[in-house]
């Protein structure tokens, strides 16, 4: 309690120093912005030329900088736009907003947006990667369904779990180990259809950045990385929009202002339609079938006046089966209001109120009397005030508070059937609350080192009504104990201190160090490798203990003069304890003591990771290797020896190349090669009452065979007309163009009747080579 | 339960566009092992234990018998001795209805194999308690078109205020028509418990025309086993390492939990058993 106590008063401490003035040092602040639509533009760079100080936009477009008085060349610079150079004469405080024109004419020049070469040389954090929507778009995808969750695939160190999944392994991370906002709202399950495609549409997105574990102290509750998805604010400016239709679905953006440069909003939608084919099935018995799933964005955007902002942003996703024998819905929902104010140039403020939800829905349909509905939900509502204080343009602040009510309702099955003799079964809700504070400084010392430290305060709270058990050494619930409502029967807390440190070589290559420190409250029940709309989250309880993460990780970085050449070679070491994982054969669904099934241990990785990227106006592209192990313990599990997580990959390779022929065509392709995953493999059998019973290798003691891939895509614009306010496009792509069966599962068959005994291993492949096109008009 | 689990799995599986394709693997092979096949029934007049060896998976031989064991089982104050059968090596035997199996007593196996062929004699053992008995009310059976079965129905009281098992197979004409594991269904009461029973779904006949399995006339007997929760899981698992895994639904596959000490594989498992049968008649059941 004294911690936290030392943290508030630094923290209102914090906010009296802003009262300060300093004549010879005033402020340069504001927001920077894209000339055609109004979008504020985060990540861009200021400079101020001749004394070389200069500071970057926040993801809110923000900028603040101290500089001595008088006059000073600027220049704001972003990748993909005309950068800008002002003189300005800075006597006293002042708020400019300077707007910057894209480079339209080369559209192709796309890149992965980190940040420009003075930003990135300074920066302390480390294992970041941005990627824009234009980058998204560009990589080819599978159904020509753009991705980000994909996209970020191909980058260093970020796996996927298993083929065409969107599920993230990061540095040999569990996938429930990644907090992925959306808009800085939790996204609970980021799958749809079986996680073949992500809940992101990329049409409402910005940007999406990724933390590889060296997490900034705002962010926690999740031990191996953030995904940070922005959202489009909508043009300011005109009405605009992109309507696609594509093989598998189609969508529709529009975006416009409220009031002209003061409010604006932006609304996609988007809706597969494979259902819309079944019809024509001549099996008689998947005509009536339904599947589909869809999205829908909607994003407002109110600047009040020069110090206040309010954004909304909200998603609603679903997706939908359904055949003559069962049913079943599920997806997310998620809304957060937001509340940016400049306090004075030198404080900047946001504070937001958000709401996340999940929520599964099974049914038998038709008359059979064991008819049973089936439902699972999980809601959080949380509190956020964000801080940053640009004391000067070497030192920043930033500091801040959070809550989260997470109420988790794991199953409630019940029959509809009044005769029906099945009792209504209902998993005990699960309540909790998640707070943090912290506070983080970066400091510039000299010009050749920076430094960032921070300390993260976090807080966990299981609150009633609940329950708790007892468990013996072999996980057998000895007693139950109920707690009655509004109780907090068990706590949990921690500090978590976050280091980083950069170190200037020589003008073109930096050194880096990081440390970082996190824990993990929550966590999700599954057992396979892949996330299933089934899966349910559970908290830490007097049985589970957080799961505490420690990661170190140092890397050089090189970036040529023009920034068109960048280089990074980065080593990681993480030491999970508390880690998760299930006893053999565990029951995850509907399972009031889902607890006495976790056999917690620990978890180590450690690997190289290699980005080459090259940023040209005519190609660009880059290549990524990683050379890594994951592995876990647990004394229950495997004898009690160290055994491969499912996630590691000892080669992961992938290329991605992007070709600009002409303003009209775009090529680009990319070629991906990891170690097959580790899997359990039968070594023996045996007989009982004539059956067969495998006998299982060590777990994940062998390997499914070496996955790659390779696919294209082509888009052609239409010829521009001067008379023409709309754009189109074609997309063709093609999808593992060399038609490689890459192994999804292998599974060991035979039949009984025909020949007891005989076995075969079977490998079932997902996709072969899937072509695809998609017509896109913008507007 | 297990039925609705079943159909939204495959629900889920049906959607993806999977293709397979017969592959070679090379697989390892684990130390040869003891295998114990042991369940002592009410029903059986000779109590039988098979005795037999581990394999290579691709092995699609029948398993090597163990010959030469000497086998016993105690319960209360009586050990009981088996016999090796002549004919049929690695199964041994008790006299006709010398073991009397009573719910709430326990037996323990013992084994010590021979010491031929320069091993060392090894001792195993397993204990299994008997589960109290259930009994069938009535059984019926029903065609359901939408799925090509006809399913057999069962009518019982679920004793309360405990955790009860219970195994399902079917006989027809005396012949054991499931007669492998993976044909036998096996629930718990987690959504019946302590209630009556009002037409439970145990078992499936294919009603598929082109096997023609059910003629007029002809006699279905439904068992039902009280089972203990030991052999319920090693079931489930069973089950579960024969049927389709996924990346989505598998998770690591694992060793079928037996009760065998000295890390020999297989179970020891006693089970109450009652039967009710009936008359095959197109009239009443399509």
């Amino acid at each position: 309690m004294l911690k936290f106590r030392f943290i508030i008063i630094l923290l209102a401490n914090m906010l009296y120093i802003n009262a300060q003035h300093d004549a010879r040092h005033p402020v340069i602040s504001g927001y920077v912005k894209d000339v055609l639509t109004g979008e504020v533009l985060p990540g861009a760079t200021i400079l101020i030329k001749g004394i070389s100080t200069g500071t970057s936009t926040n993801a809110y477009g923000y900028f603040s900088l101290s500089v001595p008085a008088g006059n000073h060349n600027i220049q704001i610079a972003f990748v993909g736009y005309e950068s800008l150079e002002k003189e300005i004469d800075i006597t006293r405080d002042m708020r400019i907003y300077p707007a910057l024109t894209p480079l339209t004419e080369q559209i192709g020049e796309i890149e992965i947006l980190s940040s420009t070469r003075d930003d990135l040389r300074r920066n302390p954090i480390m294992g970041t990667e941005t990627l824009d929507a234009l980058t998204i778009n560009s990589t080819p995808v599978l159904f020509g369904e753009s991705d980000p969750l994909k996209t970020l695939q191909l980058l260093p160190g970020i796996s996927a779990t298993s083929e065409g999944s969107t599920s993230l392994s990061v540095r040999g991370g569990d996938p429930d180990q990644n907090l992925i906002l959306l808009d800085e709202a939790t996204v609970y399950n980021a799958g749809h259809l079986l996680g073949f495609f992500s809940i992101f549409n990329n049409d409402a997105i910005k940007e999406v950045t990724t933390y590889k574990g060296d997490l900034p102290a705002y962010a926690g509750g999740r031990i191996a990385s953030l995904v940070d998805v922005r959202s489009r604010d909508g043009n300011m400016n005109q009405m605009a929009g992109i309507a696609g239709i594509g093989i598998i679905s189609s969508r529709l953006m529009l975006e416009g202002p409220v009031i002209e440069n003061r409010a604006s909003f932006l609304t996609s939608a988007r809706r597969t339609y494979l259902d819309m084919f079944l019809p024509l099935a001549n099996d008689e018995e998947i005509k009536d079938n339904s599947l589909y799933f869809y999205d829908l964005n909607l994003k407002l955007n109110y600047i009040a006046d020069d110090n206040n902002r309010i954004f909304l942003s909200t998603y609603i996703g679903r997706d939908v089966f359904s055949n003559d024998l069962a049913r079943m819905n599920f997806g997310n929902k998620a809304a957060s209001l937001r509340w940016s104010r400049v306090f004075n140039p030198r404080l900047f403020g946001n504070l937001s109120l958000i709401t996340s939800s999940y929520d599964y829905f099974l049914g038998s349909s038709g008359d059979e009397f064991q008819r049973i509905t089936w439902k699972s939900k999980l809601n959080d509502y949380s509190l956020k005030y964000d801080f940053t204080y640009y004391a000067s343009s070497e030192s920043q602040w930033s500091f801040g508070i959070q809550s989260t009510f997470r109420k988790i309702k794991p199953a409630i099955i019940t029959s509809p059937n009044e005769e029906a003799f099945i009792t209504e079964l209902r998993v005990p809700d699960s309540n909790s609350l998640e707070n943090a504070l912290y506070i983080s400084h970066s400091h510039q010392i000299g010009d050749l080192i920076s430094l960032r430290y921070g300390l993260r305060y976090s807080l966990f709270q299981n609150i009633g009504s609940g329950q708790t058990f007892t468990l013996n050494d072999e996980f057998t619930v000895l007693d139950t104990l109920k707690h009655t409502g509004g109780k907090i029967f068990n706590s949990y807390s921690g500090l978590e201190p976050r280091l980083g440190i950069s170190y200037l070589i020589s003008p073109n290559i930096t050194l880096k160090g990081s440390y970082t420190n996190s824990r993990q409250y929550l966590h999700l029940a599954t057992n396979s490798s892949s996330s299933t709309p089934l899966d349910v989250w559970f908290t830490s309880s007097p049985n589970i203990k957080p799961q505490i993460g420690h990661q170190f990780s140092s890397g050089l970085f090189y970036s040529n003069l023009s920034g068109i050449w960048n280089h990074s070679l980065e080593v990681y070491i993480k030491q999970n304890k508390n880690a998760i994982d299930f006893k053999d054969h565990p029951d995850l669904l509907v399972n009031e003591a889902l607890e006495a099934e976790v056999r917690p241990g620990k978890a180590r990785s450690r690997g190289i990771e290699w980005m080459s990227r090259y940023s040209g106006t005519q190609v660009s592209g880059w290549l990524s290797y990683t050379f890594s192990r994951a592995e876990r313990h647990s004394q229950w599990i495997n004898n009690g020896n160290w055994y491969l997580s499912p996630y590691d990959r000892t080669h992961d390779f992938s290329i991605v190349l992007m070709y600009n022929l002409n303003e009209r065509l775009n090529i680009s392709g990319n070629w991906v090669y990891f170690t097959g995953a580790p899997v359990t493999m039968p070594v023996g059998r045996y007989s009982f009452q004539s059956g067969v019973v495998p006998i299982y290798s060590d777990r994940n003691s062998e390997r499914m065979p070496d996955y790659h891939r390779m696919d294209i895509s082509v888009t052609l614009r239409n010829r521009k007309q001067p008379d023409r306010r709309w754009q189109s496009e074609w997309n063709f792509s093609v999808y593992n163009l060399y038609g490689r069966k890459n192994a999804w599962l292998i599974n060991f068959t035979g039949d009984e009747y025909v020949k007891p005994g005989y076995r075969y291993a079977e490998m079932t492949y997902l996709f072969s080579i899937i072509p695809s096109i998609t017509y896109t008009v913008k507007f | 339960m297990q039925h609705s689990k079943i159909i939204i799995i495959s629900l889920l599986i049906s959607l993806l566009w999977g293709c397979t394709e017969v592959i070679d693997l090379e697989l390892k092979t684990a130390p040869e092992r003891l295998v114990v096949d042991a369940i002592i029934t009410n029903e059986d007049e000779l109590q039988i234990v098979f005795l037999s060896k581990s394999m290579a998976y691709f092995n699609e031989n029948e398993p090597d018998p163990v010959t030469g064991a000497q086998v016993s089982i105690g319960y209360e104050d009586k050990m009981i001795e088996l016999r090796e059968s002549v004919e049929h090596s690695g199964y041994y035997f008790t006299e006709p209805y010398n073991l009397n199996p009573r719910p709430g007593i326990t037996y323990t196996l013992h084994i010590t194999t021979n010491s031929e062929n320069g091993h060392h004699p090894e001792y195993y053992t397993a204990s299994s308690t008997m589960p109290n008995n259930v009994s069938l009310d009535s059984i019926q059976m029903q065609l359901r078109e939408n799925l090509d079965v006809w399913q057999v129905l069962a009518w019982f009281q679920d004793s309360p205020n405990q955790k009860n098992y219970y195994m399902f197979r079917l006989k027809k004409n005396d012949y054991l028509f499931t007669s492998r594991p993976k044909d036998w269904t096996v629930t718990n009461n987690t959504f019946f418990r302590g209630k009556y029973v009002n037409g439970l779904w145990v078992q499936s006949i294919s009603a598929d025309p082109a096997r023609n399995i059910m003629n007029e006339g002809d006699k279905i007997i439904l068992a039902m086993n009280s089972i203990t929760e030991e052999f319920y899981n090693f079931i489930v698992a069973l089950q579960r390492e024969n049927t389709i895994s996924s990346p989505l639904f598998g998770g690591p596959p694992a060793n079928t939990p037996g009760n065998i000490s000295n890390g020999a594989f297989g179970i020891f498992t006693t089970m109450m058993v009652d039967t009710m049968g009936l008359y095959y008649d197109p009239i009443l059941h399509d």
